[in-house]
């Protein structure tokens, strides 16, 4: 676990918390025995359906207006900084991805070895072509990046993370977007799952193609990328530098720089031709670490930079993209209050019924099969909103030009009825560990 | 900043909520149209029932026989209709269920008293028995008392056994609560005249079969 000197620590609000808990239980339990579950949990998910069709329509009426990356012959010499720690066993592939690479201008790599102690010092320093930053401490990648810029030989920046692999053409799509266009800031590419063999590999790569590949590029039509992710970005130095490098202090810098950059008026592009494979969480406490990361940076940079939230300065971005941020993750939090609630009322009816059976001597196996809590329309009313998801799903694999088979049936299931049941657990935690002001970790 | 694209998808979603409406509305429609149906098969043999009661005028054994295959076989039906218009009623959201109801319990108590009116008539063996429970609240141990009383009507074949609900507003369920004694749910009677029993907690099978003289 990395865990960087700089990241901040928050003060401790149990009371907050507990008044948090206490308001949004009694608010659920009142609007259940007020409205019925179902309407309660449907009206959010209502919502939710609206916002993902409005991502259907910006793609059906924008799609013919994306711009592909202009050719060229003219390009630029770029600088790849890549900050590594203890990854001695990928980092060589991501150079070597890097040298792979068919851009016709100038490289340069830039390793900053952020105190590893796990022997990727001595591997880097056997690798030729690369320029190296050792350091003795461990500060944090965000420290490590800014290290990095202000070295920089070259005007054009890629970030890189050290487990992923760049694809031939990233580096050449990605810089004949920025050369068109002295306006932009940054452009982001597609990021892909490398590690896909488990069941967990293959819903996260379910969930990289939605969220890089369909909400990317309507993100990107409505002039409101998101996020400058951690894999690969491009970024224009002069940006970096005009809006005073990463925030040290920043769980999720790579979020918090594209608003800071949208800020400065930097638009932030987007070349779903570049790849750029990345390895996931392959354990299900490792991604929970991984999530609850990204889900309170989130937050608290909604936090940090709320004069951005509904300001019409900020077109999309402001108006739409942030509040459906923040809708999604009310949204979670009525699902698993839906379901604490049906659970813990399930659980107690059931021992209730089980004790009465003890009681009189009663208890057989078919009294104890009870029959399952649910409505057949019910259910249904809930299904509708799986239809513009598995559209968004057959886009972003057309995007990422991989063709769904069969095969792929049981993980879409598992990714729209299980996983993302997961994921609103993880938002819920983290947004309950926000208000307590538990530590950060990496 | 372009409005059409937001006007656009409220139509979308309108439509798609609109269309799941119809769908569940459908759905629930077709369960509420077979209970409606088998209320009215129910009514019917009730009607039956008290013509065959009226026609017969005295404890002639083949009038008696007709009634008493009659009965038999209305009480499984309506006691099999509880438990599904029951079921359909708390996974509802669409369907208001409470006239099909309230004419089911019509029909229920109709029964019982054609049950017991022929008894009177032709001396039959019936173990009458009366299961008061409460719907509307939250009450495991009426499920509990209810599926005690399916495994007593499994194993005694003579056992009628007509259930109401204690929280249903309708002056025949409170007149036969008030005739039994009845307080509080769930209550389990078993009419044997004069002296009937009423337990007034969950009570097991063995308890409520050693009252009653089954036969299997």
């Amino acid at each position: 676990m990395r865990v960087g000197k700089n990241i901040q620590t928050t003060s401790k609000r149990p009371f907050v918390f507990l008044a948090f808990l206490l308001i949004t239980a009694g608010f659920t339990y009142w609007s259940f025995n007020t409205f019925g579950y179902y309407w309660t949990v449907l009206i959010p998910n209502v919502l939710l359906l609206y916002i993902t069709t409005v991502l259907l329509v910006v793609y059906l009426d924008g799609f013919h207006k994306y711009d592909k990356p202009p050719l060229r012959e003219e390009f630029a010499p770029v600088t790849v900084i890549i900050p590594s720690y203890n990854c001695k066993d990928l980092i060589g592939q991501t150079i070597d991805s890097l040298k792979a690479s068919d851009y016709p201008d100038d490289i340069e790599i830039l390793v900053v070895d952020d105190g590893s102690t796990d022997g990727t010092r001595d591997m880097l320093e056997g690798i030729k072509g690369i320029r190296l930053v050792l350091k003795d401490e461990n500060e944090g990648k965000a420290e490590a990046l800014n290290e990095a810029i202000k070295i920089a030989s070259h005007d054009y920046i890629f970030c890189v993370d050290s487990d992923s692999f760049v694809s031939k053409n990233a580096i050449r799509d990605m810089m004949a977007k920025m050369l068109s266009d002295e306006t932009v800031g940054a452009v982001t590419c597609f990021v892909k799952v490398s590690n896909n063999k488990s069941l967990l590999g293959k819903v996260q790569e379910i969930e990289y193609f939605v969220g890089f590949g369909f909400s990317a590029i309507t993100n990107y039509m409505l002039d409101a990328v998101f996020v400058t992710p951690g894999p690969m970005t491009l970024f224009r130095k002069e940006a970096l530098l005009r809006v005073g490098f990463f925030d040290v202090s920043n769980i999720t810098e790579d979020l918090e720089m594209a608003w800071r950059l949208r800020k400065a008026g930097y638009k932030i592009t987007y070349a779903y031709e570049a790849v750029v494979y990345t390895m996931v969480p392959q354990t299900l406490s490792a991604l929970l670490r991984q999530r609850i990361r990204w889900y309170r940076g989130k937050l608290s940079n909604i936090s940090k930079h709320r004069d951005m939230f509904l300001n019409p300065k900020y077109e999309y971005f402001g108006m739409f993209i942030m509040p459906f941020s923040l809708a999604s993750e009310l949204a979670a939090m009525g699902t698993i209050y839906f379901i604490t609630y049906m659970v813990g009322y399930t659980l107690f009816w059931n021992v209730q019924v089980v004790l009465a059976y003890i009681h009189t001597d009663s208890l057989t196996l078919v009294n104890l099969i009870t029959g399952l809590f649910g409505s057949s329309a019910g259910i249904f009313m809930f299904l509708i909103v799986v239809i513009p998801w598995m559209y968004a799903i057959l886009v972003s694999h057309k995007l990422g030009n991989k063709d769904l088979s069969l095969t792929d049936i049981p993980a879409i299931g598992v990714f729209l009825f299980v996983y993302s049941v997961f994921l609103s657990g993880v938002y819920v935690y983290s947004l309950f560990q926000e208000i307590y002001g538990s530590d950060y970790l990496w | 900043m372009n409005l059409d694209i937001f006007v656009k998808a409220a139509l979308i979603t309108g439509v798609l909520v609109l269309v799941s409406i119809i769908v569940g509305s459908y759905i629930e429609g077709a369960a509420y149209s077979k209970l409606n149906n088998d209320l009215l098969k129910i009514n019917e043999d009730n009607e039956a029932v008290l013509i065959l009661q009226s026609f017969a005028g005295d404890n002639s054994t083949q009038a008696c026989n007709m009634i008493a295959s009659q009965t038999d076989a209305m009480n499984g039906q309506v006691y099999n209709l509880r438990s599904d218009l029951e079921a359909e009623n708390s996974m509802s959201i669409l369907t208001d269920y409470n006239m099909i109801r309230s004419e089911y319990f019509l029909a229920n108590a109709r029964l019982l008293s054609l049950t017991k009116l022929y008894d009177r008539q032709c001396g039959g063996k019936d173990n009458i028995v009366l299961f008061f429970y409460t719907s509307e609240k939250e009450c495991p141990d009426c499920y509990a008392q209810g599926r005690i009383l399916d495994a007593v009507r499994a194993n005694c074949s003579n056992a009628q056994v007509f259930s109401f609900p204690v929280d249903v507003d309708m002056s025949v369920i409170k007149s036969f609560m008030a005739y039994y004694n009845v307080s509080q749910s769930p209550s389990v009677v078993i009419d044997t005249p004069p002296n009937d029993i009423v337990f007034s907690n969950v009570t097991s099978a063995d308890d409520i079969m050693r009252v009653m003289n089954c036969t299997n």
